[in-house]
């Protein structure tokens, strides 16, 4: 995606709530097509920052643009509202107008538009059977149940084929099984829609199966903009390693480093290989934290055969998942939480034993700590 | 009612991103108008206490008045009485109320629909017409109940011109159902596994009222409790007709009487208000920090009510208090109409006891259908000027970032806490020293004004309320999809706020009606509505006549609050 150029861009803005900063100079260049995520812990600014998108308020510095169009500066005082942006939005809540039927509320923006009478029925049809709620016209939204009426948001918030599609948290309403079919059905239909997407959401595995960007946002600022499998693979800052994803934690120090890497001392003893984490600027000496992906981790019943990374550890507890455990282990007396993959034909595992994880050392990241 | 706030959980609330000038103009000029007309009379009630005339013809500001005050007779006994009156009627009413609303909310006592109407009835009938059926009941010369314990046991139970026959009035009145109607979505919201919890611990169910219901509501409880504390140290004329005969006068009806006498006391009539002003100033900041404390029992959506069984006691349960709701409405309510077509009021013992006289005479008079045609003017434009006016201050202080909007909540919220008959005489002293407002004074404008201030903070705190319900997304949805406010406010926030709308209008509508104590400083000859000319029979000692107008005021009342539950029943409150 991403081949039509950037469709809105943010530079340095700033929202302030009194002496808060909510959104702290932020700067984004969101490209046509793309699903876009602001992905970070409640109170990190992505709401804000996507109410700022919306007009729903207004900065105190900083200028957003849409296309060529200005649309907020806080320099020049340009404030273009909300209903004069052509974007859509589906709220938390899904704000679904209790006195509507759902024919209503999604003919309505067209009849906000001045859209010829004979023109909006057939359009208002053909959404509702892109968002699978034909046959629902007359009821009134309030009627439906939590998964139609956000289709049926999602269908006023695109029937008027917006330049930008707003999703906040749209799926945290919604039970397990439902989240994960409505997520495959928005990505089918932005697929087929074209539409530019910036969802905020706070659950990783949302933005990481849905999104081509994501922007981790932390204290109001991006911490790290890239790819899901960037931000996977490569975590920029302690912060994004620990929101996205699991890493399994280790604490020593640092014994030597080389051009491929660093030896660092645990702190219960053993040494391990790891790859230095890119401008840490770690030196011998210093304490630091090994980290690595529980996927990467190789376990096998204690006793086997020594290979050169590796450490030992007691199964403290051991929670069975289905297709993995998750586990508290204990490591020279540190407590460590990690998942474990299942052993094919060496048997399960149990509480109290005693196991080896090998570590290969190109997953193995060394952090400052 | 403030009910509505009590039960509604604080939500987050999204202001409109931009205020333009125009916009804080319109905004600055509700304000204003709103500060005009409650606070500048207050202003000018403690400044006219503190001018004194001087012999040549000058005023100087000094003492005079608030030294001289206290000469006449019975003052500081009126502020006496006006508390105890008050804590008498709340101490005893408070427990009857907590015990019905927890048996309506809480278990599976029968007949709630019946008891819950009763209730509410008590409620909106207004106290002057009700309190004639008590009279008709228990005079102590032709108190038909009097009369009968009499014949049966040769002694008179109960006289109603009496302290208690005062307190039972009020009891009777408004003490126990306001404080049922608030107290009712308190105990009905209440997450009843907590209950479940005691009792799955071994506390017995009247361990876990005491342990666990009572103190988890103990923040309504309170509210409640300093909220009718605060009405019912307002109240003017049931002691205005009960208590002259036993020389009994609380501080307003001291003030009327006051105000009535020639020459007329107006500086000792405002140094009383004033000094029952400061009196009740600690409640007043009391009230204000229960209820901006917040923290209220909050109700989520996945609660969990479950009914207490009450097994045997079921229908003896309901027999008491269907028994106690059908006293305080249906009994007064018959003897008032008994009373109209009665040829002497009270007295059985006449050779014709029957007659439609009175009726045939009132309905032929001018004086009433003047005063009809007042009230329905005075009512009807309060309804429809007040609704627009109270959806406007809301709005303001719920969507807008306008500046001056704590000050509007503010000016708001006052006239609920300040008696009726203080913010009628502070009217009074503005209309006649301000010669803007002389044209208006002895029109029905003035006493607009006057029930409008009077309902302002229920109405707006109703319409405010359901504002914060729905939240600002729906129409933020409305924005996002391109409609313009004025669009938004016509299809989206006037169809959703329709029914909260309409049951302010008859609330309004029904408040303006029944009022006394905010008008009967203001009210002349000409602009007399039906329940000064009914205060005026009364004191006339006709209470034939004052008995048709009650009929007339109880139905007129009684229509339109039954429109206003209808509509709220109807519609409910919509939550998201």
């Amino acid at each position: 995606m991403g081949d039509g150029g950037h469709i809105l861009g943010l530079n340095g803005v700033s929202k302030l709530f009194g002496a808060f900063r909510a959104v702290d100079g932020i700067s984004l260049e969101i490209k046509r097509g793309e699903i876009f995520s602001l992905l970070g812990p409640s109170g990190c600014g992505k709401s804000t920052t996507l109410r700022l998108i919306a007009g729903l308020e207004q900065p105190e510095e900083g200028e957003i643009r849409l296309g060529d169009k200005l649309l907020v500066s806080s320099q020049t005082g340009v404030f273009v509202p909300s209903q004069k942006r052509n974007m859509g939005m589906v709220a938390q809540s899904y704000a679904i107008w209790p006195h509507l039927t759902v024919y209503d509320t999604v003919a309505y923006p067209l009849v906000v538009r001045r859209v010829p009478k004979a023109e909006i029925a057939p359009r208002v049809d053909e959404m509702l059977r892109l968002v699978g709620l034909d046959g629902y016209e007359t009821r009134l939204a309030p009627m439906l149940s939590g998964g139609q009426q956000q289709r049926v948001a999602l269908a006023r918030a695109l029937v008027y084929e917006p330049d930008v599609l707003l999703l906040d948290e749209p799926f945290s309403n919604l039970d397990v099984k439902l989240r994960e079919q409505m997520r495959v059905e928005l990505k089918l239909l932005q697929r087929k829609v074209g539409v530019s997407v910036i969802l905020v959401t706070h659950d990783q595995i949302e933005a990481l199966s849905l999104s081509d960007r994501i922007a981790v946002m932390n204290e109001g600022r991006v911490e790290q903009l890239g790819t899901p499998f960037e931000l996977y693979e490569h975590p920029r800052t302690g912060f994004v390693r620990d929101f996205i994803g699991v890493s399994l934690k280790l604490s020593g120090s640092l014994l030597a480093s080389g051009p491929d890497g660093g030896v660092v001392e645990l702190a219960g003893g053993g040494r391990l290989h790891g790859r230095l984490q890119d401008g840490s600027g770690v030196k011998p000496g210093d304490p630091v934290t090994l980290s690595i992906r529980p996927e990467s981790v190789v376990a096998r019943h204690a006793g086997g055969a020594a290979n050169g990374n590796s450490i030992e550890a007691r199964i403290d507890a051991l929670l069975f998942l289905g297709d993995r455990y998750e586990c508290v282990l204990d490591v020279a007396g540190l407590e460590v939480r990690s998942y474990l993959p299942r052993i094919a034909g060496e048997g399960e595992y149990r509480e109290g034993q005693r196991i080896a994880l090998s570590l290969p050392a190109d997953g193995v990241t060394i952090w400052p700590r | 009612m403030a009910a509505i706030d009590l039960a509604s959980a604080p939500v987050r609330t999204r202001r409109a991103p931009r205020q333009s000038w125009f916009g804080t103009g319109a905004c600055t000029l509700v304000l204003l108008i709103m500060a005009m007309f409650v606070l500048y009379p207050l202003v000018l009630l403690v400044y006219g206490s503190f001018l004194v005339e001087q012999p040549t013809g000058g005023k100087i500001l000094g003492f005079g008045a608030w030294i001289s005050a206290w000469d006449q007779p019975g003052m500081a006994q009126a502020i006496i009485n006006t508390f105890k009156r008050s804590i008498v009627t709340e101490v005893l009413s408070l427990p009857i109320a907590i015990l019905i609303a927890w048996l309506v909310a809480r278990t599976d006592l029968p007949g709630k629909r019946l008891i819950d109407n009763f209730f509410w009835i008590a409620f909106f009938l207004p106290a002057l017409p009700v309190l004639l059926g008590w009279i008709l009941l228990f005079d102590p010369d032709y108190g038909i109940a009097n009369k009968a314990a009499l014949m049966l046991f040769g002694k008179a139970p109960f006289d109603i011109y009496s302290f208690s026959g005062i307190v039972f009035a009020h009891m009777a009145s408004r003490s126990v159902s306001a404080k049922y109607i608030f107290l009712v979505p308190a105990f009905r919201n209440l997450d009843g596994t907590m209950e479940e919890a005691s009792r799955m611990v071994g506390c017995g169910s009247l361990m876990t009222i005491w342990r666990i219901v009572l103190p988890i509501l103990m923040p309504a409880i309170l509210i409640t409790m300093a909220i009718s504390l605060t009405h019912s140290l307002e109240s003017f004329e049931i002691e205005l007709i009960l208590g002259p005969p036993i020389n009994f006068y609380v501080f307003s009806t001291k003030m009327y009487q006051l105000i009535g006498q020639d020459p007329p006391m107006f500086s000792s009539a405002t140094v009383l208000g004033l000094a029952i002003l400061v009196c009740i100033l600690p409640l007043i900041l009391w009230q204000q920090r229960l209820i901006s404390t917040r923290y209220f029992v909050t109700v989520t959506s996945h609660f969990q009510q479950r009914l207490l069984r009450l097994r045997g006691l079921r229908w003896p349960a309901f027999g008491v208090i269907a028994l106690l709701g059908g006293i305080v409405t249906v009994v007064p309510t018959i003897c008032l109409l008994l009373g109209t077509f009665m040829n002497l009021f009270g007295h059985f013992d006449l050779a014709v006891v029957w007659t439609t006289d009175h009726w045939h005479e009132v309905l032929s008079d001018s004086v009433l259908l003047h005063s009809l045609k007042n009230t329905l003017i005075m009512a009807g434009s309060a309804a429809l000027f007040g609704v627009f006016w109270f959806s406007l201050v809301a709005y303001i202080s719920v969507r807008t970032r306008y500046p001056g909007r704590h000050l509007l909540d503010f000016i708001t919220w006052l006239p609920a806490t300040l008696p009726g008959i203080i913010l009628g005489l502070g009217l009074l002293w503005m209309f006649l020293t301000v010669p803007l407002f002389h044209p208006v004074y002895g029109t029905i404008f003035v006493l607009i004004v006057a029930v409008l201030i009077n309902a302002v903070t229920t109405g707006v705190q109703l319409i405010k309320s359901n504002m914060v319900q729905l939240g600002s997304e729906l129409e933020e949805a409305s924005f996002m999809v391109g409609a313009s406010w004025l669009h938004t406010f016509r299809r989206i926030v006037l169809p959703i706020l329709g029914p909260v709308l309409i049951s302010v209008a008859l609330l309004t509508f029904n408040a303006a009606a029944r009022n006394i104590a905010n008008i009967v400083m203001i009210v002349t000859g000409d602009n007399r509505p039906l329940s000064m000319l009914q205060i005026d029979y009364m004191t006339d000692g006709q209470y034939e006549p004052a008995a048709i107008v009650g009929v007339i005021i109880v139905m007129l009342t009684l229509g339109v609050a039954s429109m206003a539950r209808a509509v709220g029943r109807r519609f409910g409150f919509r939550t998201n």
